[in-house]
């Protein structure tokens, strides 16, 4: 399922300077809450060095987390002994984190009205405020949540973060 | 970061200060805390999310259900919050139509007297 309007694969360039640079990140962690903060920690870890502002590392963090925190409810089968891949790219232009499980996600979105239970169906809507562009992918051995934000400050493309 | 909660009684008023995360692994513990308030009889609450650094929808969720246990008992719940990260998930879900939303605990404490 994509929600944004067109595949997105920039894979091919990369961040000449921050500590992406020519690599992927990539960071793997047992499926389990308590492991939430340690994700964010990471994630702000790497949009500070990709440098996001604090506004944009705040949305990072939020919409990284209900990621994350879907695939840890949702996304895990067999509990604390699945685990949860994220990996982040950097391009002159965007940071893109993807969020991988081992499940099925929920993909439940309700209305104004939704109650206490189901009120984690906020996370699509707030992941896609938040972020440039979300894709949400299903497939056979887990879901992969898409986030993709803009590395470019104030409307202007970070000189330090290189143009190709 | 792990989440702190105070509860305090400023003049009738049940008051709960927020410091720190509030996410899935969190979350219950706020909502054990509002539980035993209820309990306790206090039906008009006032959370403090000043010291809040991080909330996400578990977080709100909580909140939402909370509100929903205070209003069968015609009880409200009041928020202080002047963080803009903060501030923000809440327009962004629409809760700042559901929960009014003060600057400072003497503000939200006038307002249920008031009331």
């Amino acid at each position: 399922m994509f929600l944004c309007s067109r595949k997105y694969d920039r894979s091919k360039y990369r961040c000449k300077r921050c500590v992406l640079h020519n690599s992927v990140d990539e960071f793997t962690i047992g499926s389990e809450s308590s492991n939430l903060s340690r994700i964010r920690d990471h994630i702000y870890f790497i949009g500070n060095h990709c440098e996001l502002d604090e506004k944009q590392l705040f949305d990072l963090q939020v919409a990284v987390g209900e990621a994350a925190a879907n695939a840890i409810e949702h996304g895990s089968p067999l509990g604390r002994e699945n685990i949860v891949r994220l990996k982040a790219t950097c391009d002159s232009e965007y940071l893109t984190v993807t969020i991988k499980d081992e499940g099925q996600f929920r993909r439940c979105v309700h209305g104004p009205n939704g109650d206490e239970v189901n009120f984690r169906g906020r996370g699509i809507p707030l992941m896609l405020a938040l972020m440039e562009k979300v894709a949400i992918d299903e497939a056979k051995d887990g879901t992969c949540v898409m986030l993709v934000t803009q590395v470019a400050r104030n409307g202007h493309i970070s000189e330090e973060c290189g143009g190709l | 970061m792990d989440l702190k909660i105070e509860s305090k009684e400023v003049e009738g008023v049940g008051v709960i200060v927020l410091e720190g995360e509030v996410d899935v692994y969190t979350a219950p513990k706020l909502k054990s805390r509002l539980i035993d308030i209820v309990d306790e009889g206090k039906f008009n609450i006032i959370i403090d999310l000043q010291k809040v650094e991080f909330m996400d929808s578990s977080g709100l969720g909580v909140l939402v259900g909370g509100l929903k246990r205070v209003k069968s008992h015609q009880g409200s719940i009041l928020l202080v919050c002047t963080q803009e990260n903060i501030l923000k998930i809440f327009r962004i879900t629409g809760l700042v139509k559901v929960f009014p939303i003060f600057s400072s605990e003497e503000e939200a404490i006038k307002s249920i007297q008031g009331s």
